[in-house]
């Protein structure tokens, strides 16, 4: 147990929100500082431009200042509500733009650097690993296809113009890896 | 709710988790969950491993000056306040408490659904400040304290019998100090804070989440 020399740096995430939320100068700073590279990294994520992932990542965090008393942390993480929200704005920023063909993203790129990845805070090193695991043993159609879906924010039917596929296999595709990496996130059963 | 209404959501599920359904087919589905909790679960189930999977994306720092961007975007930031003494809810419990207006904030006995629980710090029966504990950390206490003169602090948290868990000191500027720490889980009742002399300037109980 020790006292903290800069006491904010160790405070809950939700606090930090709440501090945000109310207009702190300290813990707004705080809070931004923690989170930036997440949010940044996941607009860069879907929109692959630091222009576009500059407004989306600013958008993210003033919607998280206005809105912060609706987040719920029975429902998750402040991680998970924030990088939720970049989502959806970068998601919606590339709808707005979408005209070139997508570059299919290196599965390397979205998998991140290792156990020492972006996830310590919100998910258990043991978990993620498994995670990346999972996706790495998904054959690489499926693998592809959720990556176009789940990070670059294709619909199916973009999914199989991209890919050149019926629209049912890319669906199929996208619903078949994540189903797979359900069944992996989800807990052991023991024997019975 | 049919069959096919499943079916049809089964086909949707994907996309809706991963945020990409929009218009007619969005709300199709939403109605259909609406009734259907099999069909919520799957949702729910699919929508997880969205969260997950964007836990995994590599962080990038942002361009310089970033963070100077999105502050004077949200608008002026005040700075923390040295403030006077505490009222009936401390400053630390007004702060979150004017962001999550409704019972984001609770005492100790009330709103169990509060995600924050709150019990002051006395000194006699002066409120000199707060120990705040979060539902999803409840080993770190944040603890406000209205110090009137600057100088070294003695923390114990005590257990139920008034024995020390832990101790640590902290040198005090004055004003509205808080500062987080962590606990020794189960083990503490409260808390008990003493000046450099030895005197007792607060101490209060450690709220249950």
């Amino acid at each position: 147990m020790a006292w903290r020399a800069r006491p904010v740096d160790g405070f809950p995430d939700d606090l930090l929100l709440a501090g945000l939320a109310s207009g702190d100068a300290e813990l707004s700073v705080a809070f931004v500082r923690r989170f930036q590279s997440r949010v940044f990294g996941v607009a860069m994520a879907v929109l692959g431009d630091p222009c576009q992932a500059e407004d989306v990542a600013q958008q993210a965090f003033e919607r998280a200042w206005r809105h912060a008393a609706v987040f719920d942390p029975r429902r998750g993480s402040v991680t998970t509500w924030l990088t939720a929200i970049t989502h959806h704005l970068a998601i919606d920023a590339v709808r707005a733009r979408r005209a070139a063909p997508v570059d299919p993203m290196a599965l390397e790129e979205v998998l991140g650097a290792g156990p020492d990845g972006p996830e310590r805070a919100t998910l258990a090193a043991e978990s993620a690993a498994e995670l990346r695991a999972a996706i790495r043993a998904l054959p690489a159609e499926q693998a592809r296809a959720l990556v176009l879906a789940a990070f670059r924010g294709l619909t199916a039917r973009e999914v199989a113009e991209s890919e050149g596929i019926p629209v049912g296999t890319a669906k199929t595709r996208i619903r078949t890896a994540m189903v797979r990496l359900a069944a992996v996130l989800e807990p052991k059963r023991g024997p019975s | 709710m049919t069959g096919a209404d499943c079916t049809r959501c089964r086909e949707l599920a994907p996309e809706l988790a991963l945020g990409l359904l929009g218009g007619h087919e969005r709300a199709e589905v939403l109605a259909h969950l609406e009734a259907c909790p099999p069909c919520r679960d799957e949702v729910a189930r699919l929508a997880g491993v969205h969260d997950r999977l964007r836990a995994l994306v590599p962080p990038v720092e942002p361009p310089a000056g970033f963070e100077e961007r999105v502050l004077r975007r949200i608008g002026p930031v005040r700075p923390r306040r040295r403030l006077p003494g505490w009222g009936r809810i401390a400053a630390a419990a007004a702060l979150v408490g004017a962001a999550f207006a409704g019972g984001w904030i609770a005492g100790t006995t009330t709103a169990p659904a509060a995600p924050m629980v709150a019990a002051p710090l006395l000194m006699g029966d002066r409120h000199v400040g707060d120990v705040l504990v979060s539902r999803s950390r409840p080993d770190f206490l944040s603890v406000y304290l209205d110090v009137t003169q600057p100088g070294r602090l003695t923390c114990d948290l005590l257990r139920q019998d008034g024995t020390v868990a832990a101790s640590t000191v902290y040198d005090a500027s004055g004003g509205t100090e808080w500062w987080g720490v962590e606990s020794p889980a189960d083990a503490v009742a409260s808390v008990r804070i003493a000046d450099a002399a030895g005197g007792v300037v607060a101490s209060g109980e450690v709220p249950r989440p």
